[in-house]
């Protein structure tokens, strides 16, 4: 016999699968939305990390000049990202001329940048050759040949041909004389005009870092030879260079914006990947309660012979129906949410002004294929439960029956559970960074945990709730009470979601907190100096920290530097690099004015040449013990193999890595301090205050400088926040949405409670009870899931198991757990406002 | 076959009387105003003694529903009082109507009767809870072996079979004692025999209980278990028949529609 059942014809599906969606409009509504805001949020996201790869300025003074070349600025390691460096690398020795000697070369020319200030605004200063890479012309006088004189632009509002004008470096005033005025420069567009001075070549050569020789060259082809031709020759020519072309030149001009990249390409992959993981929750979780709801109609189509195959495929095709649909109408809304991210990146100063997005269709193309495609896998996993079911097995359950979870989720959800508690624990046993990211790493393996073990917790936690009311008479609490335990399913479909938000929420803050908070309390209790000199924006020269020196009453003077490292070291049999922050310090006067709570060595013997202290935690990253040898890049890239002289515990509020002032100074763009700490003679203390001050310095009580990398940590955790408010956003409006539909499905309930003699106010308090049991219970697993990661992360940082956290985190758990009271509320007024006999009326 | 105009059905203008325990008089319920308003129930007089077994019966649109929801207390005349026992429910409102409907009216509906979550005993005395009452224990067992579910007290609806689901809602309208138990349909979800058996169990309640029970159907067969018929027609009364088989009540009803 032909066995007619195994398919169904294609008509035929598409008829089921059409009018199966047709039905149950409200519960494809979870699916649908879930989907919907994937899409759009990974969208959004996938374009942000675009950006961060591809996007970014157009050249304004580069654009002219046919390859840049400049100094190898990243150091590739095998099988990881490269590691850019902070400072502009230095460009090798000779390399000029070598490619001036170049056929094909019409003509190189060096260009500096220098940061001036004139009466504390900025001034940038370049050299006069560099007018001939942006076509700018004397207009009048001449060009600026001895150190004092400096050509303007012809516009400039404060200085003329013939006067003096005293512009500062570092602090350090000079006094210059205009002896020309210059043609306006290339204008960009969306960032502001900055005023603009030229030098002599060899004065700016004088005032710039290093050992004073030009980072950025700019080559000018032959006429018929191409830029790309051209930059292969130089690369051939010139090994250990970088060279870039057409509108990657804008890469070269505006280095500052890398950090900017990394911000990008890290936002967009990691919370891209959170996103995803959040949306297969929701979606799993809107599925099940969807396909539970037509449980019958399963049984009936398994009673007229359909296979769990045909079935399967038919949930499968119903989901692809309305998650491709979603999809593709995100698409759109996901472009604006870039573009959206993109001004408030820029208005807060993550990415430089005028920072330009790719908007290319990769993204949303990437996103729909990306997010279908888990919707369709986590849909195969939750309808095979379903089509499985026998038919009687089906006819007979009731709705009321605990949610059953299959033996691999469960063993998964366990092992994943026990791992996470493991790592938490980790900081028990390790030490090193390695401690900070287990836990961290333990935070997500315990989200994950929840959302495979959640319904079974949740409904453990509704029949003990359950447990305290049950002695109530109180007509709300009973009913509620009985919806509870009866229905334990609905709860968790809203209480799982709520919780995996807040514990998301509190892991993403708490550590950022944690780390911050941290950081800064090293600063405070670190900093012994009595005065702290900042010169914000502008730093100190070495001419300037003489002056310092010089003023009477100071007794004690320590010039920091800061800069970034990069540590090389073989991790696991793999070559490593990690970057941390670094400071440079006066060895011999650093110990009078900081504290860096030294463990072993002494920083006195960084005044010898190749030494470097470390953190403790750096140091046993990198295996390092007092007098080995350790790999360090400085600032620019630059290798040194420097000896370990000393160790330290404040590494995360000075910097983990610290070498002597000079080093630091020596490979940075600016080779200036950053700030000065000093210690005065008690009874002159308010007169070299005011002294600094009257000099245009900031003075300051030291403890409240700002840890080492506070500025950076505290764009990171912005950025974090608001990824984190997006997906929060997200997760807030799937538990509406499926809140919304389950107590809209309640109308019948509603409507025979009403008729059979309860008043609304009775409904309203049922519901009441059970909108706050979810969000209690939304908030202790949430909390519960957070919390091992968190202690571990505090232990490990400040030793505290205790994690001091942000006021932030209880607005995470405040505002998702009301979602749930707010939605339940909404939606009980909605189902409330039909007359009941209308609603008991209409047939089935 | 006596015709409506000659003999309206039912008492009309009977005093308040210990003997009656439904009584409307000249009910009028209109929809909307202007000239789109609708006169559902027009001038409609009843009155039904205590222990009746009442059918309401007519074409759909014929006013039935509404003679339901008014004789209720689910929704309130135009003109007219509606007497519940001794109480003019017409006089009442909001919560106030909502408790003397906990109290003393019961509802049996064609489906959707029970709460899945809860059990069986659970959906019995559920008037009583919301009432913020304790059962009478003495009663709930008398009750529920009376309806033939005793032993199912603790199952949830689901695991009941319709005309059990609907045996619950029977006792659960009688848990209150109340004046009146209206039924809407309530066999039009049942295979023949469970329905059969839930119509002797109404017919039986009435008469040992002395229960007064006003049922409105549209099927003949339904309405012959009843002791008498009431037909209505275009919002009005349009005669009543006692004890008629269900060829007879067709006829009847072939009648008014013709």
């Amino acid at each position: 016999m032909k066995d007619q059942s195994a398919s169904i014809s294609t008509d035929g599906r598409k008829m089921i699968i059409k009018s199966g969606i047709r039905q149950h409009l409200g519960s494809f509504a979870g699916i649908f939305v879930s989907t919907l805001a994937a899409v759009i949020l990974l969208t959004g996201l996938g374009v942000v990390l675009e950006s961060g790869l591809r996007g970014g300025y157009d050249p304004v003074r580069y654009s002219a000049a046919d390859v840049i070349v400049g100094g190898q600025q990243s150091s590739a390691l095998p099988e990881d990202l490269a590691v850019v460096f902070p400072e502009q690398a230095a460009l090798p020795q000779g390399a000029a001329d070598s490619i001036s000697a170049l056929n094909n070369v019409a003509k190189v020319i060096p260009d500096f940048t220098i940061q001036l200030s004139d009466n504390g605004a900025a001034v940038t200063a370049h050299n006069w050759a560099s007018t001939s890479i942006t076509n700018q012309n004397l207009l009048s006088g001449k060009m600026p040949q001895q150190a004092g004189d400096v050509v303007v632009g012809a516009s400039d509002p404060h200085a003329h041909l013939g006067d003096s004008l005293v512009l500062s470096h570092g602090g350090a005033p000079a006094t210059y004389t205009v002896v020309g005025t210059a043609s306006e420069p290339p204008s960009s567009s969306g960032s502001a005009p900055e005023r603009q001075v030229f030098l002599s070549d060899e004065a700016a050569a004088a005032l710039t870092g290093g050992d004073h020789d030009a980072k950025t060259l700019a080559v000018f082809a032959k006429d018929g030879v191409s830029a790309q031709t051209l930059a292969a020759n130089i690369q051939t020519q010139a090994p250990g260079v970088d060279t870039y072309t057409g509108k990657d030149r804008g890469t070269a001009e505006f280095l500052d914006a890398g950090a900017g990249r990394g911000t990008l390409v890290a936002f967009g992959s990691s919370f891209g990947g959170t996103a995803l993981l959040i949306a297969l929750f929701l979606v799993a979780a809107a599925l099940s309660l969807s396909l539970h709801q037509r449980q019958r109609d399963f049984a009936l189509l398994r009673t007229i012979g359909s296979t769990p195959g045909q079935l399967r495929s038919l949930i499968l095709g119903e989901v692809f129906v309305v998650s491709a649909a979603a999809g593709v109408i995100g698409v759109g809304p996901g472009y604006l949410l870039a573009q959206i991210l993109k001004n408030v990146f820029s208005s807060n100063g993550l990415i430089p002004p005028g920072f330009a997005f790719t908007f290319s269709p990769w993204p949303g193309i990437s996103a729909v294929v990306l997010v279908v495609l888990t919707v369709l896998v986590v849909a195969n996993i939750v309808a095979a439960r379903f089509s499985k079911v026998s038919p009687i097995q089906a006819l007979t359950e009731s709705s009321t029956t605990p949610a059953k979870l299959g033996t691999g989720r469960l063993i998964t959800g366990i092992v994943l559970t026990g791992a996470g508690l493991l790592a938490s624990a980790s900081p028990l046993l390790l030490h090193g960074t390695a401690a900070i990211a287990a836990p961290a790493a333990a935070g997500l393996l315990l989200i994950v945990a929840v959302g495979l073990l959640g319904p079974k917790i949740a409904g453990a936690g509704v029949s003990m709730f359950g447990r305290l009311l049950r002695t109530s008479r109180t007509p709300g609490v009973v009913l509620a009470h009985a919806n509870s335990t009866g229905n334990a399913r609905r709860l968790a479909a809203a209480v799982v979601p709520l919780a995996l938000g807040i514990g998301l929420g509190l892991v993403q803050l708490g550590t950022s907190a944690i780390v911050a908070n941290e950081a800064q309390v090293q600063v405070q209790d670190g900093i012994t100096a009595n005065l702290l000199v900042t010169n914000p924006g502008f730093g100190f020269s070495a001419k300037a920290v003489e002056s310092i020196k010089a003023t009477s009453g100071v007794t004690v003077l320590n010039a920091v530097a800061v800069s970034g490292a990069t540590i090389e070291s073989i991790q696991f049999g793999d070559p490593s690099a990690e970057q941390y922050a670094l400071q440079g310090i006066d060895p011999l006067t650093a110990p009078a004015t900081m504290d860096l709570a030294v463990k072993m060595g002494s920083l006195a013997d960084l005044q010898n040449p190749l030494t470097v202290a470390l953190s403790t935690d750096v140091a046993q990253d990198a295996g390092a013990k007092l007098g080995d040898t350790v790999n360090v890049r400085l600032g620019d890239g630059t290798p040194i193999k420097a000896k370990l002289v000393a160790t330290y515990g404040r590494g995360l509020g000075f910097g983990a890595v610290t070498v002597s002032n000079d080093l630091v100074r020596a490979h940075t763009n600016t080779g200036l301090d950053t700030q000065v700490l000093i210690n005065v003679d008690p009874s002159k203390s308010d007169q070299v205050a005011a002294g600094l001050s009257n000099a245009g310095f900031v003075v300051g009580d030291p403890h409240t400088a700002a840890a080492q990398g506070a500025k950076t940590r505290s764009a990171d955790s912005f950025a974090s926040s608001l990824a984190l408010f997006i997906i929060l956003g997200y997760v807030g409006l799937a538990v509406v949405n499926t809140l919304v539909v389950a107590t809209l499905e309640r109308r019948r309930e509603f409507a025979l409670l009403r008729l059979i003699g309860s008043n609304v106010r009775q409904i309203y308090s049922m519901m009441a009870i059970e909108a706050v049991m979810i969000a209690i219970l939304a908030a202790v697993l949430g909390v519960a899931v957070a919390f091992p990661a968190l202690a571990g992360i505090s232990f490990a940082v400040s030793g505290q198991p205790w994690p001091n956290l942000s006021s932030g985190t209880l607005v995470v758990i405040g505002v998702m757990s009301s979602l749930a009271v707010v939605a339940i509320g909404f939606a009980t007024t909605l189902a409330l406002r039909a007359s009941p006999i209308a609603e008991i009326g209409s047939r089935e | 076959m006596r015709k409506a105009e000659h003999q309206p059905a039912g008492v009309t203008g009977v005093p308040a009387n210990s003997g009656i325990a439904l009584r409307l008089d000249s009910v009028q319920k209109q929809y909307g105003s202007g000239p789109a308003t609708l006169t559902a129930l027009n001038n409609v007089s009843l009155a039904l003694y205590q222990g009746s077994f009442t059918a309401i019966m007519g074409p759909s649109g014929s006013g039935k529903s509404t003679l339901l929801h008014l004789a209720s207390g689910l929704d309130k005349p135009t003109r007219g009082s509606v007497h519940v026992g001794s109480t003019d429910i017409s006089q009442l409102s909001g919560d106030r109507l909502t408790q003397f409907r906990r109290d003393h009216v019961g509802f049996i509906f064609q489906a959707y009767n029970l709460l899945p979550t809860l059990s069986v005993e659970q959906n019995i005395t559920l008037p009583l809870i919301l009432g913020g009452k304790s059962a009478d224990n003495a009663w709930l067992e008398y009750l529920t072996n009376a309806v033939g579910i005793g032993a199912l007290l603790n199952r949830r609806p689901a695991e009941l079979s319709g005309g059990q689901q609907q045996r619950v809602a029977i006792a659960r309208a009688l848990i209150s004692h109340p004046e009146v138990v209206f039924a809407d349909e309530p066999t039009g979800a049942l295979d023949s025999r469970s329905a059969r058996a839930v119509l002797d169990l109404l017919w039986h309640l009435a008469r040992e209980l002395n229960q007064t029970i006003v049922m409105v159907t549209h099927d003949p067969v339904v309405a012959a278990a009843s002791q008498r018929v009431i037909f209505l027609a275009d919002g009005q009364l349009a005669g009543y028949r006692d004890g008629g088989t269900a060829a007879e009540i067709s006829d009847f009803m072939t009648g008014l529609e013709a």
